[in-house]
């Protein structure tokens, strides 16, 4: 049977992920961080994607053979029609 | 034999859409782009494993090989711009899963393609980045896909914005907006020929994607991240070279003519600085209006050996359930007249493992990676009675050399 859009479903997914971040705030988990302290955070092991090149052709490995998308920084143009 | 790309055309549209609508999600003081000149060169091996005598009804046992070969640079135009440009160049051969019939038992059997496929294709795109403040980063791209029987236009931009702390330090939030289109045509190989009169000569589809995310620095040695992403996908978006087997016969692939994804993604990034590693975890949810649920679970660790050397061990474990319309065969045709049995459509799970290592040698950086890919049903989140006999295992092995001047 073909399902409506899953739009509630993924508000209280929302919800759910906004009050995680709200609560982690307010326990004052995000401690301040001067610009003269972020060597570590500017390190590529910090790095959302340390490789983009290699995570674009991961990416698109994957996604030929499987349903999901959605990674954003999922690239790599072309089918992947093997 | 005309019957090769079996498929996975729908692929083609998102991932070429996807390039483009990378969010920009950086962090501030993490610096993804280099700040001189670069040279990129990336050589990289697919392999697929042999399909199992038992599951094969017909066709060949042995599956798909790919040669990739990326060539990428990047550039200042001065201190507020850069640009970049990349060419990828993919050579594609062998088999490819076509139909799927019930054996004497019932249970599903894979008939293949001849490992006769011989296919090129060449992936052309530049971006331009602009930060017109300390804070505001924008990034606008353009790319072509072409291919014997599909080509592909995409454009995409991404903004990001990271405003300064009350106190005035840098900002420790970033927040990222992007968005992307893609117009796509088909002219499947021999299509509405005397051979396939029910394939189609030339079809269209178009798809666009928005997406938006915050970073956030919650200390020296954490971050994390959270993104949506929404995709809206229409046209021709069945697979022309596949087919199904419905009430003893075979019939083209038919998926509904649109499709609306949707994705949320968490990432944290740790660093231990006493043992000079970083882990990495990521996780995204994934639904569609094809019924299509699935989990991605990935981590990561990268261990810094000495100055110039880099290790990656990483391990992803990959859940989906199976589109509405899904069947392995059809004992009858649906009142709706959809019929898919593509293995990417049917629910099962995968996990990977990888390792690399990246060495840094002045102003040259090498570097080699492995993967090993297993997909199958006995380790999916959900309860799966049938296994599709055209899941596929694979390796990949990738080579790299980076050139950086004025560094």
């Amino acid at each position: 049977m073909h399902r409506e859009l899953p739009v509630q479903f993924l508000r209280a997914r929302l919800v759910l992920l906004l009050g995680i971040t709200c609560t982690l705030c307010g326990c004052g988990i995000i401690q301040p961080v001067p610009a003269f302290e972020r060597g570590v955070l500017a390190s590529e092991e910090m790095a959302w994607n340390p490789d983009p090149a290699e995570a674009t052709y991961r990416d698109h490995m994957h996604n030929s053979k499987e349903a999901a998308k959605g990674r954003p920084e999922a690239a790599g143009a072309g089918c992947g029609c093997y | 034999m005309a019957n090769y790309k079996q498929g996975h055309e729908t692929m083609k549209g998102l991932g070429t859409l996807a390039a483009l609508t990378t969010a920009a999600l950086s962090l501030p003081g993490i610096a993804d782009a280099a700040d001189g000149v670069q040279f990129d060169y990336r050589s990289s091996f697919y392999r697929e494993q042999n399909i199992e005598s038992d599951k094969l009804a017909g066709g060949s046992a042995s599956r798909f090989d790919i040669d990739s070969h990326y060539f990428s640079a990047k550039a200042p135009i001065d201190d507020d711009s850069s640009v970049g440009v990349a060419l990828n160049y993919e050579t594609l051969s062998g088999a490819s899963p076509w139909f799927v019939l019930p054996d004497a038992n019932g249970a599903p059997v894979q008939v293949m393609t001849a490992a006769t496929i011989e296919e090129r294709r060449i992936e052309m795109s530049g971006n331009y980045t602009h930060r017109p403040t300390d804070i505001i980063e924008m990034d606008w791209s353009l790319g072509f896909s072409g291919e014997d029987d599909y080509r592909a236009v995409h454009a995409g931009y991404k903004a990001s914005l990271t405003p300064n702390e009350s106190d005035g330090r840098p900002g420790q939030t970033t927040w990222s907006l992007g968005g992307g289109i893609s117009d796509d045509v088909l002219r499947p190989t021999e299509g509405a020929s005397a051979a396939f009169p029910d394939r189609i000569a030339k079809a269209r589809r178009d798809s666009w994607t928005a997406q938006g995310g915050v970073s956030q620095i919650f200390g020296r040695t954490t971050t994390g991240q959270f993104s949506a992403l929404y995709t809206r996908q229409s046209g021709y978006l069945s697979d022309p070279y596949k087919e199904a087997f419905v009430d003893g016969n075979r019939e083209q692939d038919n998926r509904p003519d649109d499709r609306r994804q949707y994705a949320l993604m968490l990432r944290a990034r740790q660093y231990f600085e006493k043992i000079r590693g970083a882990l990495h975890l990521d996780y995204r949810f994934y639904e569609d209006d094809w019924n299509i649920t699935a989990h991605t679970h990935e981590v990561s660790w990268l261990q810094r050996f000495g100055r110039a050397v880099r290790g990656t061990l990483g391990l992803r474990y990959y859940s989906q359930s199976q589109a509405y319309f899904y069947q392995p065969f059809y004992e009858q045709a649906r009142n709706d007249a959809l019929a898919s049995s593509d293995y990417r459509l049917s629910p099962h799970a995968a996990i990977s493992a990888r390792m690399k290592f990246d060495w840094e040698v002045a102003d040259w950086t090498f570097r080699a990676g492995i993967e090993s890919y297993r997909s199958g049903t006995s380790f999916t989140l959900e309860n799966t009675n049938v296994e599709h006999p055209g899941l596929v295992d694979f390796e990949t092995y990738s080579f790299g050399i980076t050139k950086q001047f004025g560094r």
